[in-house]
């Protein structure tokens, strides 16, 4: 379990995390979701051990993680610019180090991944482009097989059947292997059907964290004639409007009351799940 | 767990990759050498003129080390690692290279005898054109400082602010104090003529040192930033 306890990130006079205290339980895939500066990346980094935190504690299993060889060697974070070694190193070469200072780094599984991925083992990191570094970043990541393994927009620049292979390979290699996860993501719809559980991080806090189904379900889908759903939704909060002639799909936030469910039904309006990106905006301080 | 596995990576890759630049600059001063020899009379000693500039590339290289810690760290090695294998490192390689420079050294004498050319060495040197055990500690001792204040300027680079400033004077400090004690980039006012091999050695061990303590106090809890260059 990784745990965090007062956490706080700075930098200079700018706090990237305030007094963060978090338990993410093992053998789980959390998504960690927040807008641009929310603190993701200086929450991810340290977590990793990649920078040591300004004030409070990072644990992994009890032990510190920044310093502690026994930490760190468990833990592998992948940037967004998927740099696991020198521009001028060749994939095989980056590959063979990592076989060499990760304990726990599957060497087949990185021929395996490479092959999917369709890398060149004789170019360079540098040679690359954003997609394949990103590519070559993942594989890295799953092929170190480390208890927690971090993507931090790891899949930038890939298009989107890569992205799927991304997907797919990391749900079999977690099945086969059970780990934890924690990717950060701004491709929240996409990448939603793999999380178990969603972190929000807003401004350097926390400001949600459940189960996916557990955030969806805080928001209601209303579809049908316009008029009648704007007399639906009077008094409502709404997150979003969306108009299709006369048909028209409003978003809400919260769950219903059973007058409401009823009135539904009477005027035969149709009440559905909603986006997270609809109610990631919402709790987000909505579109600016 | 390998034991050592940041040195075991850099003596198995880094090292033969320094030992063939050495071996690539050791041709290019021979035919450098060879092309003089066709113009003008040789007087000069090309293994001695190319041991400056080896002196640059060793910072140079030295410099590479935050990109190198920064690798380290991602994947799952700790700074305190990379500072103790890193020094170990830079001390067989620089031995290693000393050798192969001593061996041009030797190898260059047999040539000029054989041409009949003069061959005159720097004269801000510690040691004599035949005097191998001298050749051998002075660029050893040149060799692995120049590396370990490359190392820690490199990194404080990586650490950014005020650390630059100070490992940058550090560094002045110890290029000049170096260069007392082993001849290269000798000065004048910091020429100290030791022509001794035991206080040669004997006194590069704690500017050696004094530089692994500026790269302590520069990566110690240095903040990663990784960046793959286009």
């Amino acid at each position: 379990m990784i745990a965090t306890n007062a956490l706080q990130v700075r930098y200079g006079d700018t706090i990237a995390v305030h007094d963060l205290d978090l338990e993410l339980a093992a053998g789980r895939i959390y998504g960690l979701l927040g807008r641009n500066g929310a603190g993701k990346t200086s929450l991810l980094s340290t977590l990793a051990g990649f920078r040591k935190p300004s004030a409070g504690t990072v644990t992994l299993d009890g032990r510190p993680v920044f310093e502690t060889l026994e930490s760190t060697s468990r833990i592998c974070l992948i940037g967004d610019d998927g740099a696991v070694g020198d521009g001028t190193d060749r994939l095989r070469d980056i590959l063979d180090m990592a076989a060499t200072l990760r304990p726990g780094f599957d060497t087949g599984y990185a021929a395996h991944l490479m092959d999917r991925f369709a890398l060149d083992r004789k170019k360079t990191l540098g040679a690359l482009s954003r997609g394949q570094r990103s590519a070559f970043g993942v594989v890295a990541g799953l092929a170190s097989r480390a208890a927690l393994t971090m993507f931090d927009e790891a899949h930038l620049g890939m298009d989107a059947p890569t992205r799927q292979l991304f997907a797919d390979e990391l749900l079999a290699d977690y099945g086969a292997h059970p780990r934890t996860f924690l990717l950060s993501t701004h491709l929240i719809e996409e990448q939603s059907p793999l999380f178990e559980q969603v972190l929000i991080l807003h401004e350097g806090r926390l400001l949600w964290r459940g189960d996916v189904d557990d955030l969806r379900s805080r928001g209601i889908a209303v579809t049908g004639p316009a008029s009648v759903v704007d007399d639906f939704v009077y008094g409502l909060t709404v997150l979003a409007e969306r108009a299709l002639g006369p048909t028209k799909q409003v978003t809400l936030y919260g769950d219903l009351d059973d007058e409401h469910r009823k009135l539904a039904a009477r005027y035969g309006l149709e009440l559905g799940p909603v986006a997270l990106q609809d109610l990631f905006i919402h709790l987000t301080g909505g579109v600016p | 767990m390998t034991r050592f596995p940041i040195a075991r990576y850099l003596l198995l890759n880094h090292t033969p990759f320094l030992a063939m630049c050495l071996g690539g600059l050791a041709l290019f001063g021979a035919v450098a050498l060879g092309v003089t020899a066709a113009l003008t009379t040789v007087t000069l000693s090309v293994a001695d003129i190319g041991g400056q500039i080896l002196h640059w590339l060793a910072f140079g290289y030295g410099f590479s080390a935050a990109g190198v810690l920064s690798t380290m760290i991602v994947h799952g090695r700790t700074r305190r690692e990379f500072i103790t294998q890193h020094a170990v490192f830079q001390v067989i390689t620089a031995g290693l290279l000393a050798l192969l420079v001593t061996g041009v050294y030797a190898a260059e004498a047999g040539v000029y005898r054989l041409a009949g050319w003069e061959r005159r060495l720097q004269e801000h040197h510690v040691f004599g054109a035949g005097d191998y055990p001298m050749i051998f500690v002075a660029y050893w001792s040149m060799l692995a400082i120049a590396l370990m204040i490359g190392a820690f300027v490199g990194v404080a680079f990586l650490r950014g602010d005020a650390a630059i400033l100070w490992a940058l004077l550090a560094a002045v400090v110890l290029v000049l104090a170096a260069g007392g004690v082993n001849g290269f980039f000798s000065l004048g006012f910091n020429r100290l003529d030791l022509e001794s091999l035991p206080l040669t050695a004997g006194l590069s061990v704690p500017l050696f040192v004094a530089g692994w303590a500026a790269l302590w106090l520069a990566a110690r809890d240095v903040a990663v930033r990784t960046k793959v260059p286009a």
